[in-house]
């Protein structure tokens, strides 16, 4: 009953540097993600996380393969879906209320509709009073909440996350992680999460997909089946959760040694 | 990060007394015939130069032409300057081609081509305008060049998912981001701008205040050409104080940096 939200199709990405030979960030990956589904990707830095993150937005287009986002091919930007990027890429020279309107002015929404949206969102992610700070008047953790408003207002059905707590300490991170899980478990958007944190993408997901070191291949898929819902901080300590860490910490721990080592593993 | 804090009050106690004591000094030297006031002047006769200039009114005349070609030359040469930057950064090939010409110019002393600006557009206000156009315009293309293309790829990429077209993309993402390049070179552009209009009323013109120390130099009248710097001292002081305020304004997004 449940449909295909993102549907890759041997996405394969070749990057040409001048001079080098050309470097294969992605070989034919596929992989489907359902509506409504929390999906992480976790794998050695380099295996082209970001890089299928890019893809799927539209923002980069692949060598070869298709890419699908809620049943239409992707070729252009996708503003459909809502991006978190791993750095900062708020407006600096807007205020937390101009950052968080943005999307829907945008779209055209009139201005007094867009700030009353964009007040309520402020307001959901904790940060009524902070209207009209600028983003460097906030904590990493702030701005991190400025940025979920700002994706979430325009109500996008499909999240993709590329690191997006990377930057922050572990208290704030815990804190982001499940306000971020209290968010879905609400709103149910279907969501893909690139990390390197396998703790992370165990707490949060449904299912975690690791990914080879460069060129980046799908090489196992696991299905998380913790009950919800959960709290990041409470669930670690959990029995089924190390089981589920160790068996694919077994599977990702090869490609991390490949990535560090320079070789390919051959399995 | 380290913060050392200075007592203002000594720091503007210390500057007094330096200024007085130069001035005593310098006063002082005259009265004593160390020092010859044809060459040197003296403050005395500075400032009875100042108060006959502010009595007749005259002084007025010139400060308010040299700023009204300033300003031309300034706002001429913002517009001009934040247009090319604009074009030359948004296509990769006006970019390539011009980007090096632009430098070569800017490489030129400017100051040289004054003599031409005056042969060709004559000893009124329009030599002056065109002589401070040309330094500012230089200034804010390469700021406007630079504030685009150094906007944060993930900013732009932030602004399309959100939804930006063409144009919001520059009136939300790359205007601000050169704006804020233009803001940080403001300084020196208004520097600019004053020093070209004075250059060009000092080398050929009949008012305005570098026509005030051109005129009393080829009278040999040292105390004119000290009263005509003190004049644009202050004049440059005055301006400097309006910048930080404007700048303060505009840039309230911006850290501030010891303020």
């Amino acid at each position: 009953m449940s449909q295909v939200q993102i549907r890759l199709e041997r996405i394969t990405m070749r990057f040409r540097r001048r001079g080098q030979e050309p470097f294969t960030a992605l070989q034919d990956v596929s992989f489907e993600v359902e509506a409504g589904r929390f999906v992480s990707v976790v794998g050695p830095s380099g295996c082209g996380r970001s890089t299928t993150l890019s893809i799927i937005a539209g923002l980069l287009t692949p060598t070869s393969g298709e890419v699908w986002l809620d049943g239409q091919p992707v070729s252009g930007v996708q503003t459909n879906v809502g991006f978190m990027f791993q750095r900062d890429a708020l407006f600096p020279w807007k205020t937390v209320l101009d950052n968080v309107m943005a999307g829907l002015i945008f779209r055209k929404v009139p201005r007094q509709k867009a700030r009353d949206k964009a007040l309520e969102w402020i307001r959901r992610v904790g940060l009524s009073g902070f209207e009209h700070h600028y983003p460097y008047q906030l904590s990493g953790g702030m701005r991190k909440r400025v940025s979920l408003a700002q994706t979430l207002v325009y109500g996008p059905q499909t999240l993709l996350m590329d690191e997006p707590f990377s930057a922050l300490d572990v208290q704030t991170r815990d804190l982001m992680e499940n306000e971020l899980l209290a968010l879905w478990q609400e709103l149910r958007k279907t969501v893909l999460f690139i990390t390197h944190d396998l703790e992370e993408a165990i707490a949060l997901s449904d299912e975690v997909i690791v990914m080879t070191a460069a060129p980046g291949r799908v090489k196992a898929r696991y299905a998380i089946d913790l009950p919800r819902p959960r709290n990041v901080l409470d669930i670690r300590t959990d029995l089924h959760f190390m089981q589920l860490y160790e068996q694919i910490w077994a599977d990702l721990r090869d490609e991390v040694m490949a990535s560090h080592s320079g070789i390919r593993s051959t399995s | 990060m380290e913060q050392r804090s200075v007592n203002t009050r000594l720091v503007w106690t210390v500057r007094i007394v330096l200024l007085v004591g130069f001035l005593a000094f310098w006063e002082g030297g005259v009265r004593a015939g160390i020092l010859d006031p044809f060459f040197y002047s003296s403050p005395g006769q500075i400032l009875t130069r100042l108060a006959q200039w502010t009595r007749d009114g005259s002084i007025f005349q010139h400060i308010g032409i040299t700023l009204w070609e300033m300003m031309l030359g300034f706002t001429i040469g913002t517009l001009v300057g934040m247009v090319l930057g604009f074009i030359m950064a948004r296509s990769a090939y006006l970019g390539a081609i011009f980007e090096p010409v632009m430098a070569l110019f800017n490489a030129i002393p400017r100051l040289v081509l004054a003599p031409l600006f005056i042969l060709w557009l004559g000893l009124g206000i329009g030599s002056k305008v065109v002589m401070s156009l040309a330094l500012v315009v230089f200034v804010v293309f390469f700021a406007t060049y630079t504030g685009i293309r150094e906007v944060d790829p993930a900013l732009i990429a932030n602004a399309r998912i959100l939804g930006a077209g063409s144009n919001d993309l520059t009136r939300h993402v790359l205007i601000p981001s050169a704006l804020s390049w233009i803001f940080s070179s403001l300084r020196t552009s208004v520097g600019f701008a004053l020093i070209g209009a004075v250059v060009g009323e000092y080398l050929g013109s009949t008012r305005g205040v570098g026509y005030l120390v051109s005129f009393a130099e080829s009278m040999f009248d040292a105390g004119g050409v000290f009263a005509g710097l003190v004049v644009m001292v202050i004049m440059a002081g005055g301006l400097d104080f309006l910048i930080g305020r404007v700048e303060a304004r505009l840039t309230a997004w911006k850290p501030q940096h010891g303020r």
